[in-house]
């Protein structure tokens, strides 16, 4: 295999903790002592491309591995980092969801200016990203996992239609 | 013990009922939501890194993701992933960004987990970037997180929530669901769940086993943080007029928490005391006695006098720096 990242997890030298489907790993280039990542075993180059489970354990790890830094080295707090596609930043060709220890002064920052955004492009965007999200099938693929929530889902998703088409075409009669 | 169970109780409500993304997430203020279900709720941001920006918060009242049922944290996990690719399609976004603070240091500014989903593009001006260096100390990271985290993941879920969080928690749905589905089929099932989830706690050697991982006092750490630094920040944010209304909820939530002080003084230290016996009993079980020494500082601090220890420590710990 081409990756890096999967050798080194072949290696094991870096790996602290491994299953059939996922490693947590120390990461090769750390920003700080403590910096783990948790990477998938297959070779995933994009988030889009994990399977659901596997994301869904990878997330899970993540969760205690920042227990582990909470309780082991201290940390004052801890980051969760998926950095997915170039754009984002990523510099590894592997989608891993990262895991920082905080502590004070410790020069790090991932922080953003908020900026103003109006009610009409919220509006927009929350109308655009509806629709495109019923598109993907969210709901569906969700109820699967989860078959409780089948029945609930019904009388919302009905709502949300009615409210959207009235919002679409309301803004349609606005030139 | 029900006293006990009962005030931690009334706690949570109380901070869950002054939390400004519980309200939102019950809808209790408007919001632009972008999907919703029984677990998580994905809003946008009203002040946006990017437009687009997402918010996805599960429903439950969490400071920290590990106090989070497993399930829910895999469900965020898938949504968070289909919410990506929604971004990437809607907005046409270059990559997405996915970000979650734990503890005021990291970041977090309100006390609920939340991800951020950061649409990007190639000449935005956000960075995310993180420094590199060269590996160091391999031998002792290996050493000391990797017995931590094998343990860990031994753990059943049941134990790694702790007894009484996770009865709580069970609870917490219970109402949940009573108060959504007025006694719909699903939260019928849910309340079967969870008496069996229950049932499952009765098993004491839990406590044992959970003896060296406390979310409990973590949350409260890092919730202590959080209050002092909104404390600051009343002083000094009177120009954002969205955070005005959680000040208002917080400045509610510091004095009801003055009020209970005492009780919450008492109630502490009777669980350090309990979690300390449990340890003791695990200590001669196994031969970890060193795989905690931070916990083992805090009972050794709690034995004394009790919460002035605790805020000077707590302070010291979070306060700089704000």
């Amino acid at each position: 295999m081409a990756c890096e990242y999967c050798e080194m997890i072949q290696k094991g030298e870096l790996v602290l903790f491994q299953d059939k489907e996922i490693a947590v790993m120390l990461h090769p280039r750390p920003a700080l002592k403590g910096h783990v990542m948790v990477v998938p075993k297959e070779h995933y180059a994009i988030m889009e491309q994990i399977p659901h489970e596997v994301i869904a354990k990878m997330m899970v790890h993540a969760s205690r591995t920042s227990l582990v830094l909470f309780e082991q080295l201290k940390a004052q707090g801890a980051n969760v980092l998926i950095q997915n596609g170039i754009a984002a930043g990523q510099t590894i060709p592997n989608t891993v969801i990262q895991v920082l220890p905080r502590y004070g002064g410790d020069g790090i920052s991932l922080t953003w200016d908020p900026q103003e955004a109006s009610e009409n492009d919220l509006k927009e965007m929350e109308i655009k990203l509806k629709e495109e999200s019923q598109h993907m099938n969210i709901q569906k693929e969700v109820v699967q996992q989860h078959p409780i929530e089948e029945r609930k889902e019904q009388p919302r998703k009905d709502q949300n239609d009615q409210e959207e088409n009235y919002l679409i075409k309301h803004l349609r009669r606005v030139p | 013990m029900e006293e006990e169970t009962s005030l931690k109780d009334a706690e949570k409500e109380i901070s869950s009922q002054q939390c400004l993304f519980c309200a939102l997430a019950a809808r209790k203020i408007p919001a632009k939501v972008v999907f919703e279900d029984e677990h998580c709720i994905a809003m946008l941001d009203i002040k946006p890194a990017v437009p687009g920006h997402l918010l996805v918060l599960p429903k439950d009242h969490v400071m920290i993701l590990a106090q989070l049922q497993e399930k829910k944290i895999e469900h965020l996990a898938r949504v968070i992933k289909q919410l990506s690719q929604v971004l990437l399609r809607a907005v046409k976004a270059r990559g997405t960004t996915t970000f979650l603070a734990q503890g005021s240091y990291a970041g977090q500014k309100a006390p609920h987990v939340m991800f951020h989903i950061i649409p990007r593009y190639e000449e935005d001006k956000l960075n995310f970037d993180i420094p590199q260096n060269e590996i160091a100390n391999i031998s002792e990271l290996i050493t000391i997180l990797r017995p931590a985290l094998e343990r860990i993941e031994a753990l059943p879920e049941e134990a790694l929530l702790g007894k009484k969080q996770r009865k709580e928690k069970t609870e917490e749905d219970e109402i949940l669901s009573s108060e959504e589905e007025e006694g719909e089929v699903g939260g019928e099932r849910e309340e079967v769940q969870s008496t069996s989830d229950e049932e499952n706690e009765e098993e004491t050697s839990e406590d044992a086993i959970f003896s060296g991982l406390d979310f409990g006092s973590i949350a409260k750490e890092l919730e202590g943080d959080e209050e002092e630094k909104e404390e600051r920040d009343e002083e000094s944010s009177d120009e954002e007029e969205g955070e005005e209304e959680r000040s208002v909820n917080e400045e509610r939530e510091r004095e009801q928490k003055e009020g209970e002080g005492d009780k919450k003084k008492q109630k502490r230290k009777e669980e350090k005391e309990k979690r300390k016996e449990g340890k003791t009993k695990k200590k001669s079980e196994k031969e970890d006695v060193e795989e905690f020494p931070l916990d083992d500082e805090e009972d050794e601090e709690g034995n004394d006098d009790v919460e002035e220890l605790n805020l000077d420590e707590l302070s010291e710990r979070f306060g700089h720096g704000l």
